[in-house]
């Protein structure tokens, strides 16, 4: 990002932003609710009393919070809330210290947000799951279950699959969590996915990214899934926050697609031995739209291809930055 | 003689076809050689090819070998032959099926290397000891390919096939079977082997073989599937109504989660699926390369048509346990 170290960070910061690296803390939701976190504690615990200081050392902290993971947008998304609101403080003349409460009040806003959205998938889902449907589900997303588990409250019997999610065996917390819901579950390698859609009558997965076409960035292995239940005519529903809907892809920037280390999948020794085997760990895959049924958000059902929707209502005040951003760029080139 | 371990290694450990016919082959010869009667041989060969065959019953090539041998052992004691006779008959039948295997084997491995070219990329799953023997050969022919290796859960046979290939001196990527539509764009061509081909082109492999075949087919990728005509099953309408074996949990899930859990998840770990003759662009045999609708045609030049000249496996293994009594 370019910016010289010259800010003191409070160390709950950096620890947050090493728990996202490490991925001790994982999924969209909680990624971006610890990242609001991070914000409001910078905030609370800085000793700046100069304005335009405190803008470049919110900024500052943005970045190293952002630099933490590539692909998973519910952060920079999260980050560009509490900012946004920031900015458009600042601008109008707030001080220090009223600048402050608004980066607080943001962030509890967003987090609160954040956590109502992903109960209201589940309430807006479960309404797509019939008496008696066997569900697959892949990795372990908090929206995902949300919608199994508020089906299964409702009383309709349903069977769950969850694949084990190599190469780090996120299936197992899915299978953890819905057994605590009151579900049994059938266990599955990802490579029997297809062996097994025969018995299944809906998929439903999370999303860490939604592009502004349509398609959808989730964790490896979805778009294989996508493309088997389509194949054999499964209906293939993606659980996704809003704040998982990525601005940045409405300007064309590409999502990167991040590859993890190759320990994850082979001991170091393996490596050691073979210097000839290159692993490749990439975490995430690009399922088409024409693979998604739909796509379930906090505020509705959406067909995938309209993923725009959701952008310029919600994340027009990012695209419009993003745009002025960009425009004044071209104009600074041509000077 | 107790054959558990030989039986649960076929069954669950064992995940090429050729390895898994090696390994009941050379039990079969130490069974000739170390009887001294031949009511016990009978009652051995009995035993251990009942066995063999229940342990692994969607690999043909098990089954079409073990035939071999049980044909040519009833033949003689029909004639009523003594113990050494027999023991020579099954040592030969043996020895000329070894032989026949892996001749119709390499031929498949030279074929299969014809077809890949200088700068290919080349994908794989499981653990194909034809596949490997083709890369051989590509690299004596002086290609330079790539090839990205699936771990091939449950099992990760994947991580020896890719040690193996890379021991060849081939650039070798291994990745997660999730993976495999993420790299297809990168693939050129999909080359595997198989446990059985059915006599309407399906071809039954390790899990996660029909999925990639599916990513390929998507991809416009082609496949290639490295089968002897011994893989060939005449008799059965495999499909998915052949019992297909499970992996036993605790070899692959953490026990702690399984105690954890005991009553409430079911794994389900099948070990092979069956792919589709319209994802497959050509088998290859020893007689060549055919599209998978056209196994039909083999089918009938190796039993006549209607096939007549297979003999249940079962009925003759009746008859055998008759003769050890």
């Amino acid at each position: 990002m370019g910016v010289e170290r010259r800010f003191e960070v409070p160390s709950e910061v950096l620890k947050i932003a090493d728990d996202i690296r490490s991925m001790r803390v994982r999924g969209a939701g909680r990624i971006a609710r610890a990242a609001a976190r991070a914000l409001m504690i910078a905030a609370e615990k800085c000793s700046i009393s100069d304005r335009n200081e405190l803008m470049k050392y919110m900024e500052y902290c943005s970045n190293i919070l952002l630099s933490t993971r590539p692909t998973a947008v519910s952060l920079p998304n999260a980050i560009a809330y509490v900012m946004y609101r920031l900015k458009t403080a600042y601008e109008q003349g707030k001080s220090t210290s009223e600048l402050i409460d608004v980066v607080i009040k943001a962030a509890t806003e967003f987090i609160k947000y954040s956590e109502e959205a992903t109960k209201k998938i589940g309430e807006i889902g479960a309404k797509l799951i019939e008496d008696g449907d066997v569900v697959l589900t892949h990795c372990n997303s908090a929206a995902a279950v949300a919608v199994i588990v508020q089906a299964h409250r409702e009383g309709k019997r349903i069977g769950v699959y969850a694949t084990e999610t190599r190469p780090k065996f996120q299936g197992y917390i899915t299978t953890q969590w819905l057994i605590e819901a009151g579900l049994r579950v059938h266990l599955i390698p990802d490579s029997a996915v297809r062996y097994f859609m025969k018995k299944i009558t809906k998929v439903v997965v999370g999303a860490d990214t939604v592009a502004a076409n349509g398609a959808v960035i989730n964790k490896v292995g979805t778009s294989l899934i996508a493309l088997a239940a389509k194949e054999a005519g499964v209906p293939f529903y993606v659980a996704a926050e809003t704040y998982k809907f990525s601005p940045a892809t409405v300007t064309g920037e590409l999502v990167i697609i991040e590859e993890r280390d190759p320990t994850e999948v082979v001991p170091e020794d393996y490596l050691k031995r073979n210097p000839r085997i290159t692993v490749r760990n990439p975490s995430f895959d690009v399922t088409p739209p024409e693979y998604i049924t739909a796509i379930i958000t906090e505020y509705g059902v959406i067909p995938p291809q309209a993923a725009i929707l959701i952008l310029r209502e919600h994340y027009g005040w990012a695209i419009q930055e993003k745009v002025m951003k960009l425009s004044k760029e071209l104009e600074d080139d041509r000077e | 003689m107790s054959y558990g371990r030989i039986i649960e290694d076929l069954k669950l450990n064992i995940y090429s076809a050729t390895d898994a016919f090696h390994t009941v082959m050379n039990v079969t010869r130490e069974i000739a050689m170390k009887a001294r009667e031949i009511t016990d041989l009978v009652r051995e060969l009995y035993t251990f090819s009942k066995l063999a065959i229940e342990a692994r019953p969607t690999s043909a090539l098990l089954l079409n070998g073990i035939r071999e041998v049980v044909r040519a052992t009833l033949t003689t004691l029909r004639e009523g032959r003594g113990l050494s006779e027999v023991r020579n008959t099954i040592l030969s039948t043996v020895q000329n099926l070894i032989n026949n295997i892996e001749n119709a084997n390499t031929l498949v491995a030279q074929f299969m290397a014809k077809r890949v070219e200088d700068g290919d990329t080349i994908m794989t799953h499981s653990y194909s000891r034809v596949v490997l023997e083709a890369m051989k050969y590509i690299v004596s022919e002086g290609k330079r390919i790539r090839v990205i290796v699936t771990e091939s859960r449950p099992g990760n046979e994947g991580h020896k096939m890719a040690e193996d290939i890379a021991s060849l001196g081939i650039e070798t990527v291994l990745i997660v079977d999730s993976a495999a539509r993420y790299f297809m764009k990168e693939v050129d061509k999909v080359l595997i082997g198989s446990e059985a081909v059915a006599a309407n082109g399906a071809v039954i492999n390790k899990v996660g073989t029909s999925q990639i075949a599916l990513a390929a087919h998507e991809a416009r990728v082609r496949v290639f599937v490295a089968a002897i005509t011994w893989k060939i099953s005449p008799e059965t309408v495999f499909g998915e109504l052949v019992k297909i074996a499970e992996k036993r949990p605790e070899s692959f899930i953490p026990p702690e989660k399984l105690s954890m859990w005991a009553g409430k998840v079911e794994v389900h770990a099948p070990l092979y699926d069956v792919t589709p003759p319209e994802y497959i662009d050509a088998i290859i045999t020893e007689r060549g390369l055919v599209a998978p609708q056209a196994i039909i045609f083999i089918v009938r030049e190796l039993y006549g048509w209607p096939p007549r000249r297979f003999e249940e496996i079962f009925t003759l293994l009746e008859e055998l346990r008759k003769y050890g009594c």
